[in-house]
């Protein structure tokens, strides 16, 4: 049997392959296409895990108890801020804001006059009594506080009670706690407690970066 | 017989597609499990009588006990003796979040483990959470170096931040058992106070000391809302976070830091010997006292108040010892 030559040179095609020397480039574009991958899912994984900033809306008249207040203020808030609790408590059961003194018998701090109240610049309190016509109101007023910088303090609190048929008080439906602070350490006592009055004045309100601001930027 | 063949074959497909899918169907439950979806038929059964409130750190089961008295029972997420800065949660504690009415979290990153636990065991949204901290006016890590701010989760160690904490706790769970509500306003008030009087008996002591000179470190940064509610500041904190290391460069800085704000007192933490507080304390020579986190041992009702007992009095000691040197 013979063969043709071009039988021939197509078995000689298929006996013997001519492999050419592997330069890298596909494994070197196979490589870098995962590279991107990862560092892209990175990222990706990275901005949808990231917690959202500690951010807290606030009008040019407000600070942030957290963010802009000193050590001495931020105590003081912090404490007239748990105090604001027992004063309504204390009200719901002897039927009258508490005075200064009567404060100071239950130890509350800032009004007791111990280590701390000397460590927050001895601060003078008052209490106030404004005419609301529809709300039950008390404000706390601490000024000349010694310590640098201080400033001085507000606490206005306010609720309305239920009609009851009885005449007598009924349920607190609402109740408000505001804390405002006064750079000057003896401004005058505020004659009205409207937020507008109270800015014009120079008092800024304090708003709390709350445990549950917190919860809630950790949720996010 | 070539169609009898072909349906055999095709039987034969079909019993095996049915495997097949009740395979899938069964490691789809098995998925679905972990992740709540599904409630496991052996889920154990609220059978009791009493509201059954969980807590996740050792001073909540203080609080929640003094508000409760004996009209509802209070069980710890998690055994005693585990650190819970570094827990990770067990199947013990699956099974037992599924007995709870309810649960008292701190919620602001000093018991995230409670929230594994719950996703986990299928019991997210399905009980109450008390958010301890709803209320507290949170304050940062003292001594953060830059801008940042981080908040500081530590609420539980001062008396008047777990006073606020005793108040939610009440009230919430005053919502969730209305029958029992005032009873729990009424005891809150009273532990309160109870509170407010050991922290005044202290005061007392600290009147006549002066404290002008009082300058402290503490090795955790834990310690900012008991510090400040004596009107005590903390200079520097050590540990970037509890139980980490600071870098070689960040203990050097907090050394500068250490003696450029003239601190007198270190506050270590009781029950953790730690090798870089002697360090401190050699380079700087300030002199060491140990706090308690109230985070370890029994659960005790009587435990916060102890604790903090302890606390102050170790403050008293350190306050002493400074002021009675600046008089010398």
């Amino acid at each position: 049997m013979s063969i043709s030559a071009e039988q021939k040179h197509e078995m000689q095609h298929r006996l013997f392959r001519i492999v050419p020397p592997a330069d890298g480039k596909g494994e070197t574009r196979n490589v870098a296409l995962l590279l991107c991958v990862i560092i892209t899912l990175t990222v990706l994984l990275v901005f949808l895990r990231a917690r959202t900033e500690m951010k807290m809306q606030l009008e040019d008249w407000q600070l942030s108890a957290f963010h802009h207040l000193e050590d001495t203020d931020q105590a003081v808030f912090s404490a007239l801020y748990t105090a604001s609790q027992d004063i309504v408590a204390i009200h719901h059961e002897v039927g009258h804001w508490p005075s200064i003194p009567e404060l100071q018998d239950y130890f509350l701090p800032p009004f007791a006059k111990d280590l701390s109240w000397t460590q927050w610049g001895k601060i003078k309190w008052i209490k106030i009594s404004p005419k609301y016509s529809a709300a039950e109101a008390v404000v706390y007023m601490g000024t000349e506080g010694t310590r640098e910088g201080q400033g001085a303090y507000l606490l206005i609190i306010s609720h309305m009670h239920a009609p009851s048929a009885d005449g007598n008080k009924g349920a607190i439906l609402e109740s408000s706690v505001r804390i405002w602070l006064n750079n000057d350490t003896q401004p005058e006592p505020p004659v009205s407690f409207i937020p507008d009055s109270l800015v014009r004045s120079g008092w800024n309100q304090i708003i709390p970066y709350s445990g549950e601001m917190e919860v809630q930027r950790l949720k996010s | 017989m070539k169609v009898l063949r072909e349906h055999k074959v095709m039987n034969a497909r079909n019993y095996k597609q049915l495997a097949y899918r009740i395979v899938g169907t069964l490691l789809l439950i098995c998925c679905l499990i972990p992740l709540g979806k599904i409630q496991p038929v052996f889920a154990a059964e609220k059978t009791h009588a009493k509201l059954r409130v969980g807590i996740t750190l050792h001073p909540y089961y203080s609080f929640a006990i003094n508000i409760v008295g004996d009209r509802a029972e209070v069980t710890p997420l998690i055994d005693a003796g585990f650190n819970p800065h570094n827990y990770v949660p067990k199947p013990d504690d699956m099974k037992r979040i599924m007995t709870l009415d309810a649960l008292v979290v701190n919620g602001i990153g000093h018991d995230e483990w409670a929230f594994e636990i719950l996703e986990a065991s299928g019991m997210k949204g399905k009980i109450p959470l008390i958010y301890a901290n709803n209320g507290v006016a949170l304050i940062p890590v003292a001594g953060e170096e830059g801008d940042t701010k981080v908040v500081n989760p530590h609420t539980f160690i001062a008396t008047t931040a777990a006073i606020q904490q005793i108040y939610t706790i009440a009230k919430k769970l005053g919502e969730i058992d209305p029958p029992n509500a005032a009873y729990y306003s009424k005891n809150a008030r009273a532990y309160a106070l109870r509170l407010r009087r050991i922290k005044a008996e202290f005061m007392e002591k600290f009147s006549t000391l002066d404290v002008s000179h009082f300058r402290c470190a503490t090795m955790h940064g834990a310690y900012g809302y008991l510090m400040q509610e004596f009107g005590l500041q903390v200079a520097a904190v050590i540990e970037p976070r509890h139980g980490v290391k600071p870098s070689p460069s960040q203990l050097a800085r907090t050394i500068d830091a250490i003696k450029a704000a003239d601190v007198s007192v270190l506050f270590a933490e009781k029950f953790f010997a730690s090798k870089l507080a002697d360090a401190i304390r050699k380079a700087t020579g300030v002199r060491m006292y140990s706090f308690s986190h109230i985070t370890g041992g029994e659960y005790e009702p009587e435990k916060f108040e102890r604790e903090m007992r302890e606390n102050l009095k170790t403050l008293s000691t350190a306050i002493r010892s400074v002021s009675e040197e600046s008089t010398r």
